[in-house]
């Protein structure tokens, strides 16, 4: 039995000096070409179909092809501006929405059977009706996108306004601050890193929103021409549209993080994500 | 991961309050939402488009009583079911596989965002061109979209006790197998549940939006989009309220499991904040 135990702390020991003498992001680097590799053989072996999963090299050869065909940069205007829009929109009514429960008890009780229903709906199955009601235009899309990422701001809004210390409340009322005072330096601090997240979860559920509505029916847009180049069977071309939503989602994420990081910087320390906080 | 995978829209800032008694402002609300969607319709142009509250009682008795839908609705459940159970799998064995070691963890981080980052559903045309327009396509697209959120709370769960609590278990000469089932995974099993739950409306989506795109599959998604293109809007809201009610039904099905399944969540939150 000891003998066992030994050999465990023996093996920890020996993995711990390893783990610390070369960097997790060493391995990080190394998975991409193991990931390249991969996706060659599969695909050139053909035990998958090109159909779904053309070569790397295909896929790359048709970057400039899509990048460069003509009225590309009109589709990622168009796109961009419904995300933007749609997500602001969906925000900015969340946030109003989520301050005016935030800030009332009795408002707060009445809705709260509401919450969850809200919380369940499946935004997208209102896309043919969107459809229907506003065309093939930018405005549906935007209205798509602000209905998907609404749900998220609201509800981070609403809980981070709770967050707020009790004894924070209570010191700022005997120094006879005003209610407004009171949601203007305690509870909107206190919330806003909760918000931050359910702006980042929004902007996800904003994109997806915005494509969906374009697949459904559009006239222009990345979607569209996804849609437009898989009914072509132009699958390396599909691959590279997929690529460009991954930039997509990167970017949004980006933008989020760093204003996260400059408007709550109080809590920069532990935004950072928690695999790396040393205790 | 990032705050937004680690903050969950949680309802602890809206806990009921005694003694303030509401009732009338929820009654009330409902009176005037439906109301107004009773008469503001009437006052419009064009009718056809924005159904009153009435015509969609009419639709929805009118689906109901149709007897060719529920082929649809079964079809549209099956498929959530199914997709959710495989993605649920999925992530938990990839958030166990990937979650227990910290190193790895670290290393794949980057990784783990750039999937998150890619909105899924823009995969949903290739698995249709793939599949075709069955259940296969479906169920494939859902899963792809709901393993995420298990997969990520589950690595995220796995990490959430505290140094100094693996120390404990070290100095108690726990293996790495003790440490796992006593201490990392008791504390995983409220976010995982949360990731669960998001989960079941992520397939639901996912389900949904294959049905829409590829019109000729059945289901919920199908009918609404054949519907709304007749421009017959009282069975399309018809359908959406349907939707709406198995949405509402599958989370409070997943609430009270929760609510089973981790009675201590609300202890051990508090615990950990």
């Amino acid at each position: 039995m000891t003998a066992v135990a030994d050999r465990v702390s023996e093996l920890r020991a020996d993995t711990s000096t390893w783990r610390r003498a070369v960097s997790p992001y060493v391995v990080t680097v190394l998975i991409a070409p193991v990931i390249y590799g991969v996706w060659s053989y599969i695909t050139n072996s053909g035990m998958v179909p090109s159909i779904l999963l053309p070569t790397p090299q295909k896929v790359f050869e048709a970057v400039p092809r899509v990048v460069g065909a003509k009225g590309f940069s009109d589709h990622v205007i168009r796109t961009v501006s419904e995300i933007v829009l749609g997500f602001g929109l969906g925000a900015l009514v969340g946030f109003g929405l989520g301050m005016l429960l935030g800030s009332s008890i009795r408002l707060r009780t009445a809705y709260l059977p509401f919450l969850s229903a809200l919380e369940a709906i499946p935004t997208v199955i209102l896309a043919p009706v969107i459809i229907a009601w506003f065309g093939f235009g930018i405005e549906g899309k935007v209205f798509q996108a602000a209905i998907a990422c609404f749900y998220a701001v609201f509800i981070t809004t609403l809980s981070g306004l709770g967050l707020a210390e009790p004894n924070s409340v209570q010191l700022m009322r005997s120094l006879c601050a005003s209610k407004l005072q009171i949601m203007r330096m305690l509870k909107i601090p206190a919330a806003l890193p909760v918000i931050f997240g359910g702006l980042q979860l929004g902007a996800t559920t904003a994109i997806i929103g915005a494509i969906v509505s374009e697949f459904v029916g559009s006239d222009a847009g990345l979607g569209y021409l996804l849609q437009r180049y898989r009914s072509g069977f132009d699958t390396p071309a599909v691959w590279v549209m997929i690529g460009i939503f991954l930039i997509f989602g990167l970017i949004a994420y980006l933008i989020l993080w760093f204003a996260e990081r400059k408007i709550v910087f109080w809590r920069a320390a532990a935004i950072s994500r928690p695999d790396l906080e040393k205790q | 991961m990032t705050s937004a995978l680690r903050v969950r829209p949680t309802k602890a800032g809206v806990a009921k309050v005694d003694g303030e008694s509401s009732w009338w402002i929820s009654a009330g609300t409902i009176v005037v939402l439906a109301l107004a969607w009773e008469l503001v319709p009437r006052f419009l142009d064009d009718r056809t488009l924005f159904p009153t509250l009435s015509d969609t009682a009419a639709g929805l008795v009118r689906l109901v009583s149709a007897g060719y839908w529920w082929s649809d609705l079964t079809g549209t459940l099956m498929s959530v079911v199914v997709a959710w159970l495989i993605g649920c799998s999925v992530g938990l064995v990839a958030g166990i596989a990937l979650g227990t070691v910290p190193f790895i963890r670290t290393a794949i981080t980057p990784y783990a965002i750039a999937v998150q980052a890619l909105p899924k559903i823009v995969l949903a045309p290739l698995f249709i061109g793939w599949l075709g327009f069955g259940p296969q396509s479906k169920i494939a697209i859902a899963v792809v979209i709901c393993f995420f959120p298990v997969w990520i709370d589950t690595m995220v769960g796995l990490a959430l006790p505290k140094p100094n609590e693996f120390k404990l278990m070290q100095s108690l000469n726990a293996t790495r197998a003790q440490t796992f089932w006593k201490l990392q995974l008791p504390s995983a099993v409220p976010m995982i549940m949360v990731g669960v739950k998001h989960a079941m409306l992520l397939a639901f989506t996912g389900v949904l939006v294959a049905e829409i795109l590829s019109a000729s599959a059945g289901g919920l998604g199908t009918l609404t989009k054949q519907f709304s293109s007749q421009l017959n809007m009282p069975l399309t809201f018809a359908v959406v309220i349907v939707v709406v009610v198995i949405a509402v039904t599958l989370v409070s099905i997943m609430d009270v499991i929760e609510r089973r399944v981790v009675f201590w969540s609300e202890e051990s939150r508090s615990r950990k904040s």
